[in-house]
């Protein structure tokens, strides 16, 4: 069994840095499909991360839980490139709004 | 696909860290949407001999072979420098999956139309 993070280290800010969307947080937020990546990051993590989000309907929400320690730098860049709306950015707990168009 | 990226990959067991690490980010880029080439040369081109990564596995990361799997399978090109593969003797007929052997000009075209390229 390996640990599928990057090599990281130090603390990091798990604040809310790079949400979008108006209702970042809100209790209401139903999730159409959640992932526990468990400790996977990095390439590994997003190139899955990919592929679960290209199965949802445009503007459903995915739950994912990561664990990385480079989650928090990386899941809001990630969502830059991809056009994805990070709503929730809580680590290890992520909510994504998958991009309206394919 | 947002954009281009490549990653050169020019080592193979005589630098694992080095080979393992390169596809990684290949993954990353590709899992950013950005249209991603890995081209192995010089020793790299080893890694796409069917059965040579499978015992590459470095501390802390996914297997080699389960990483290049990845890559393939997910759409990324995976591109191998012909002089390199000739010169050591290496089997065409045992490619692993996705692999294909290009010659200098397939590969300054890719860069040529504006990719940015790390190597490892």
């Amino acid at each position: 069994m390996y640990d599928y993070s990057c090599a990281s280290a130090g603390a990091r800010d798990t604040s809310a840095r790079g949400v979008t969307g108006s209702a970042a947080g809100s209790p209401d937020d139903q999730p159409a499909d959640s992932w526990d990546a468990g400790l996977m990051g990095c390439g590994e993590l997003v190139l899955h991360l990919r592929g679960r989000l290209a199965r949802l309907a445009p503007g459903e929400l995915f739950e994912l839980t990561a664990h990385d320690l480079g989650a928090p730098e990386d899941l809001p860049a990630w969502c830059r490139m991809t056009g994805h709306s990070l709503r929730v950015a809580a680590h290890p707990r992520y909510l994504i709004s998958r991009r309206m168009d394919n | 696909m947002a954009g281009k990226f490549c990653v050169s990959l020019t080592n193979a067991k005589n630098d694992p860290d080095r080979a393992t690490v390169g596809f990684v980010v290949a993954n990353a880029a590709l899992g950013s949407d950005q249209e991603t080439m890995v081209f192995v040369s010089t020793e790299g081109v080893r890694l796409v001999e069917q059965g040579y990564a499978d015992d590459i596995a470095e501390e802390g990361f996914a297997p080699l072979k389960e990483l290049m799997t990845n890559f393939v399978e997910a759409g990324g090109l995976l591109w191998v420098c012909s002089p390199c593969f000739k010169k050591r003797g290496l089997d065409e007929t045992k490619l692993v999956k996705g692999a294909t052997i290009v010659g200098g000009a397939k590969f300054v075209e890719f860069l040529a139309s504006g990719s940015p390229c790390v190597t490892y």
